[in-house]
């Protein structure tokens, strides 16, 4: 039984409502994360989590710089956007083909799978089929990095960023070097060809001691650009070149600070909270850099509990149907606590994180292991770190102990409440699982009014928490991880050859060491 | 076509809207509805709950931040024991009415998350002005002094004679079962939708239509009682379950009615379930106020809905236990009319409910009891609260609470509302919103010049109507870098705010130079780890770009018709538009995204441009305008960008040429200086970009162009200047034996000149070509800008070098 319900003779509309698309990847649902991504956008712009490699700026800058150079004659040949998509399957292939003995191409090739297919070819198609390609991904960086400017119509390199691209070695591309001095490049080409150009575009590393390698990291590290070094007070400009360089220096500090096994994630964020390494030990501009990361630090461990408690909460949800009032639901987290482990006053779960937060060891056992105890922890140790560091840091970090989503101000005044009120710890943890439900929805909210799909796990409607008949489906999300910019910082040193990792942990190269040196001078007027 | 509510809000352009509805989800309301509603154009808003609903809103866990201050929320106050149910969403338009009558409550399961169904009527349809005069006369009677002063913004459509193609049904005298059967008379097949359902409202309805099967629609777990106990005592019923459709499993909500008989179909869509409250009773017997929207000759489009499952046993699915109406409690015996605060005092209007016993009321605000003797009561108060309470003696707990509403604050905001549009486009992630703003400004300026603007929209910033005070071009520059490049969203809004609430920030230029700044900013960071969502951005972004161009030349279309009245409109407002105008063409033509995409309707864009002057040149103020001092830069700009987008098109690049010419003579550049000087703000701003580059000098090479320079005067000076190197650049390429003679006289002739050591430098590389001939003042080799100085150079003529040593000179 079917009728056209729109317009027809009676122009009236009418029939079933339809409802906002829905969101597949839910980033952040309990919008605690805000803060920190923030925050690190600004400490360490030009890149993210899916920009792993750095050698794609150089190639990209270069690819743009003869494109511009070679004028009519490029355009008369592959457009710009076909132009990109060759090269970027020239530069997977290439990566897979540069380690076709070993079998084991570098991380963070876009399109490795396809790539590896097509490098079995004998004429391999320069066409990764990607939904996504690699520019894209790495288009904000090249903004953020001030290497392109996307205000024009095509990308245009920025007029500092140049030298950039003119120091990747074109001659190293022969027999390929007329194509990329054209700006283009054919549509397949032969397999030994491409390993031969392999080196020049794998994505393994930057070639050593080479122009490219020098100019990427002086880049970075904004050596030939110096700008007056941040204060980070609060009414100081926001230079995000000055800020970049200072961030990257300190993470080549990090690796002197830092000797033993090389850290990542959560244990590199632990350790940069230890006393030992004490922000006043640093070069006087890295100081006030490394204690605004000790924030980050701080954040990433109250995330890690926020999330947990979250999670836990929207399953409880799950297993009501028609919903929980917000009394049944801090009563069913209760609950919930008192099954898993012993409940105990609030006050001694929050003395021993105050009294451990800078044990590194004792940090990254609370990150794993995921009671509801381990998520109280969790949340006061992030929360005294950040007091710490608010009372010893520079001024910005007294401005953003109240800003962004879910500020620490607000957490810390909650948890001084609450322990002045003398609650268990398993109420301090229902009421911070009701909050991060409410936290979920108003953030969701917020991003379904910008214009972003639906992401909302839940609903409150007619007074009770419920998972909309809708939302069943979904996948449920992860909490959060403790990586940051900082270890894609210390990758992209690594990939530039600025450290190097062995059986004892990281080392400066010479040529980090060398760069630390003149950043050094450059900034000691 | 389905039907998505929180879409419809994104067209149109209404000032008043009046939501009617059960329950009230009010975060959702004021996260989902109330920008879309803003963008609309929409400042007064009102929100009849029911008490139930109204109580709740409370209670929320997820509570609102604006109630009182930006919509006006009432609960209803029905006759007997009425519960209001209905369901509407009213838009009104200067001269346009729009509802949608159906099953949404205003919450996100209502607006969103469930399976609903929905009627709108449009006073634009000739068939729905009398059921839209209906809903308008019932909703006239249910609403609440509180809600009286946006309500009376609204109005009935005109009357008119056609015949009407819905009719509209309310519960208010009469109720809605007698009224239905009415319309549908004898049915063989009956066909109800309802989530919830009581065995006698079932079997009034099928006996009253003579119905010989029935077919029951519920949700997936049943409706509120078992199927058993709902079908009682009927024959032929099949019942059956919704089981969503594919990925889409939404809960049935939808009350929906459907009669097939010898006199044809008939659909009923609305509010009311099939329980004896919504369509037994009427409101004085005590019933629900519900509404129903009949639509003759219609059935509902299953293509769209939910699948049903057919029911194989009824006393399998058992009812849910929950009923329509839980969580509702016994009646307030207060009842507070309205709670205000203005200028430090609370005022009060509460009375008993159908006089209730006489105890003492005390007003609760906080932790404070005050008694309050009589209404109206009035108290002091410093801090304004948010909630206040009613109590029965002095122990009683609170039996009626009320949000508070803010006068001031909402008055205040029908006119802040402009301001926070503006803020709400800047700092969106979202692309599209950037152009939505500046469709916003074309809209704005198009019906200021057709003299279209209320008062009540004018902006508070006019210093003498339509003219703005012109900003501190260096503020404007530091606040365009920001919108380019910061990655702080709390850092973009603050600028905004700033920018907006600071001398001249309101100028419609300036938010358009915000809003091209936003166009071009990267990926928000917080969206850079999702793949997708970055991909989501640039088709976005790409989207935005063509919409931002449309618009302009839509905008210059409206300009251009000759039904315009410039006279009409007052010269200095005109002058104004006309100065924006201009500066909007030069900017958007020279924007790298925007531009592009009208470089894709470069013909359609010229012909607009050359309409409106064609409009402004018959009139004398037209001509007039154009001659003013402080249009001379704008006008000339706009003309440089008109004269490149007909380049296909002689004729009108003539008309172009013509009419430069008549401002400002053969030579422009005397002109553009003396504006400059004259107007040096203007002249900054006009020229600011993210990149810190001056556009200026490359706006004026198209000036030039545009006035023959470069084929002329400039030539001359290439001719005479540079021939000589040209001469021996062509030797030296083609090693022409005369190339040592010509080295010698040009060593002579440029000898200690930058531009000598340049060539020699690159001759002896071989690096030809080594002069480049470039149409602006950008070098086409290495993209360098030239600095202004050097530009005006360039532009006269003159060789410059550019920064990485290439030689540079106008092209012809």
């Amino acid at each position: 039984m079917t009728s056209p319900a729109e317009s027809g003779p009676t122009g009236t509309r009418f029939g079933w409502t339809d409802y906002l698309p829905v969101s597949q990847l839910r980033a952040d649902p309990s919008g605690v994360q805000g803060a920190g991504t923030t925050f690190q956008a600004i400490l360490l712009p030009g890149m993210s989590t899916q920009t792993a490699n750095v050698r794609y700026v150089s190639l990209f800058a270069a690819a743009r710089l003869h494109r511009t150079r070679a004028g009519e004659q490029a355009a008369s040949g592959v457009s710009w956007r076909d132009y990109l998509r060759r090269l970027e399957a020239l530069i997977a292939v290439a990566s897979v083909l540069h380690h076709e003995q070993s079998g084991e191409p570098p991380l963070g090739i876009i399109g490795r799978n396809h790539a590896g297919g097509l490098a079995e070819a004998d004429i391999p198609t320069l066409d990764l089929k990607l939904a996504q390609p690699p520019y894209n991904i790495y288009r904000g960086s090249l903004a953020a990095l001030r290497v392109m400017d996307i205000s024009h119509s095509s990308d245009q390199l920025n007029e500092s960023a140049i030298p950039l691209g003119e120091a990747w070695s074109v001659d190293a591309t022969e027999p390929l070097k007329p194509y990329v001095l054209r700006g283009s490049l054919p549509a397949s080409l032969p397999r030994d060809v491409i390993k031969d150009v392999a080196p020049a575009f794998c994505l393994c590393g930057v070639p050593e001691k080479s122009p490219e390698q020098l100019q990427l990291a002086r880049w970075l590290l904004a050596l030939d650009h110096p700008r007056p070094l941040p204060t980070y007070e609060p009414d100081s400009p926001g230079d995000d070149i000055a800020w970049r360089s200072v961030s990257w220096r300190l993470a080549l500090e990090l690796v002197r600070f830092l000797p033993g096994p090389a850290l990542n994630a959560e244990q590199l964020m632990a350790r940069i909270l230890a006393p030992d390494l004490d922000a006043g030990a640093a070069p006087p501009p890295l100081s006030a850099c490394l204690a605004l990361w000790r924030w980050v630090a701080a954040r990433a461990f109250f995330e890690r509990g926020w999330t947990y408690t979250f999670d836990r909460a929207l399953r409880l949800l799950r297993a009501f149907p028609e919903g929980l009032s917000p009394h049944a639901l801090r009563t069913a987290m209760v609950e919930r606590y008192v099954d898993l482990e012993r409940d105990e006053p609030l006050r001694g779960v929050a003395d021993e994180s105050y009294v451990e937060w800078e044990d590194p060891k004792w940090l990254a056992e609370r990150f794993a292991v995921s009671t509801p105890r381990d998520h109280v922890s969790l949340l006061c140790a992030g929360i005294h770190a950040a007091d710490a560091g608010r009372t010893r840091g520079p001024g910005l970090l007294g401005d953003i102990w109240g800003r962004w989503a879910i500020p620490f101000e607000q957490e810390a005044r909650r948890l001084r409440e609450r322990l002045e009120a003398g609650v268990p710890s398993s109420t301090y943890w229902a009421e911070i699982a009701e909050v991060s439900l409410i936290e979920h929805l108003q953030s969701s909210l917020r991003k379904m009014r910008m214009g972003n799909p639906d992401s909302r796990l839940l609903d409150f409607d007619e007074g009770r928490w419920v998972i909309p008949q809708k939302s069943l489906a979904l996948t449920h999300p992860y909490p959060s991880g403790g990586w940051s910019r900082l270890d894609q910082a210390l990758s992209w040193a690594r990939q530039l050859g600025l450290l190097q990792e062995d059986g004892e942990g990281w080392h400066l190269t010479p040529l980090g060491a060398h760069l630390c040196d003149e950043w050094d001078e450059v900034h000691s007027a | 076509m389905t039907i998505s509510l929180l879409r419809e809000l994104e067209q149109g352009e209404f000032d008043t809207a009046v939501l009617l509805t059960y329950t009230l989800g009010l975060r959702f309301f004021e996260e989902m509805v109330l920008p879309r509603l803003h963008h609309l154009g929409v400042v007064r808003t009102a929100i009849l709950a029911d008490e139930h609903g109204y109580r709740q809103s409370l209670e929320d866990s997820v509570p609102p931040e604006a109630c009182g201050r930006f919509y006006v929320l009432a609960s209803a106050d029905l006759p007997g024991a009425g519960i209001q149910h209905a369901k509407l969403l009213w838009l009104q338009g200067r001269e346009r009415q729009v509802a949608y009558v159906g099953s949404h409550n205003l919450t996100a399961a209502g607006f969103n998350d469930q399976f609903e169904c929905t009627v709108r009527l449009d006073s634009r349809v000739p068939g729905h002005v009398a059921p839209l005069r209906e809903v308008h006369a019932a909703v006239s009677r249910v609403i609440t002094p509180a809600l009286m002063h946006v309500w009376a913004h609204t109005s009935a459509p005109a009357e008119r004679e056609e015949v009407p193609t819905a009719h509209f049904l309310s519960s208010l005298d009469t109720p809605l079962l007698p009224q239905t059967l009415q319309h549908a008379g004898k049915a063989d097949r009956l066909r109800v939708v309802t989530p919830f359902v009581d065995a006698l409202a079932l079997k009034s309805l099928v006996d009253g239509c003579s119905a010989n099967s029935v077919v029951l629609d519920v949700p997936t777990g049943g409706a509120d009682i078992s199927l058993e106990a709902a079908t009682s005592g009927l024959k032929s019923v099949t019942a059956r379950v919704s089981v969503g459709r594919l990925k889409d499993q939404r809960h049935l909500h939808a009350k929906v009615y459907e009669f097939a008989g010898p006199l044809g179909r008939l659909l009923a869509i609305g509010s009311a379930n099939c329980t004896q409250a919504a369509l037994l009773r009427s409101v004085p017997q005590g019933g629900n106020l519900e509404f129903l929207v009949l639509l003759e000759g219609q059935v509902l489009p299953d293509s769209e809905g939910p699948f049903f499952e057919e029911v194989a046993d009824m006393a399998a699915v058992p009812g849910t236990g929950r009923s329509w109406d839980a969580g509702r409690g016994p009646l307030s015996p207060l009842i507070i009319d309205s709670a205000t605060w203005r200028d430090g005092v609370l005022d009060v209007s509460w009375r008993r409910r159908g006089g209730a016993h006489s105890a003492d009321v005390f007003l609760i605000v906080g932790d404070r009891r005050i008694p309050c003797g009589a209404s109206p009561f009035s108290l002091e108060l410093e801090a304004a609260p948010a909630v206040i309470g009613l109590a029965c003696g002095q122990d009683g707990a609170a039996t009626a609470r009320s949000w508070v509403a803010f006068p001031d604050v909402l008055e205040a905001q029908i006119h802040r509302r402009r301001q926070q549009r503006w803020v709400e486009h800047l700092e969106s992630d979202d692309p599209r919103s950037y152009s939505a703003g500046v469709e916003a400004l074309f809209d704005q300026l198009a019906r200021e010049v057709r003299g279209l603007l209320d008062e009540e929209e004018r902006h508070p910033g006019e210093e003498g109507g339509g003219v703005f005070r012109t900003p501190s071009p260096r503020a404007v520059r530091d606040a365009v870098e920001t919108f380019a490049f910061s990655p702080d969203p709390e850092e973009v809004r603050r600028t905004a705010v700033q920018m907006l609430g600071g001398e001249g920030g309101e100028n419609p230029f300036v938010i358009l130079l915000a809003l091209l700044a936003r166009h071009t900013a990267p990926v928000p960071a917080h969206l850079q780890d999702d793949p997708s969502a970055v991909d989501r951005y640039e088709r976005r972004r790409v989207e935005a770009d063509r919409r931002t161009a449309d618009q302009l030349v839509r905008c210059l279309e409206r300009l251009g018709d000759p039904a315009v009245d410039w006279i009409a409109t007052p010269a200095n407002r005109t002058a104004f538009c006309l100065a924006f105008s201009f500066k909007a063409i030069a900017t958007l033509w020279h924007h790298a995204r925007v531009g592009r995409e009208l470089k894709e309707q470069r013909q359609r864009l010229a012909e607009s441009i050359a309409a409106v002057l064609r409009a402004l040149c018959a009139t004398r103020i037209g001509q007039s305008l154009l001659h003013q001092s402080e249009m001379t830069g704008p006008v000339l700009f706009g003309l440089g960008a008109a004269w490149e987008a007909a380049e296909d098109d002689s004729m009108l690049r003539e008309e172009f040429r013509a009419v430069a010419r008549r401002i400002a003579g053969t030579d422009p550049r005397p002109l553009l200086d003396a504006w400059r000087s004259q107007h040096p703000r203007d002249s900054e701003l006009l020229g600011i970009s993210p990149s810190r580059v001056d556009q200026l000098p490359g706006w004026q090479a198209s000036v030039e162009r545009l006035c023959g320079l470069a084929s002329s005067t400039a030539q001359l000076e290439i001719q005479q200047h540079w021939g000589l190197l040209l001469e021996l650049e062509t030797a030296d390429r083609e090693c022409a034996p005369k190339c040592e003679t010509l080295r010698a006289r040009a060593a002579e002739s440029y000898r200690g000149t930058d531009v000598w050591r340049s060539y020699l430098s690159a001759s002896r590389l071989r690096r030809f070509p080594i002069v480049l001939r470039v149409s602006s003042p950008v070098c086409s080799s290495c993209r360098i800008s030239i600095p202004t100085k050097r530009a005006a150079e360039l532009m006269r003529g003159d060789a410059v070098v550019c920064e990485r040593g290439h030689i540079l000179l106008l092209r012809s």
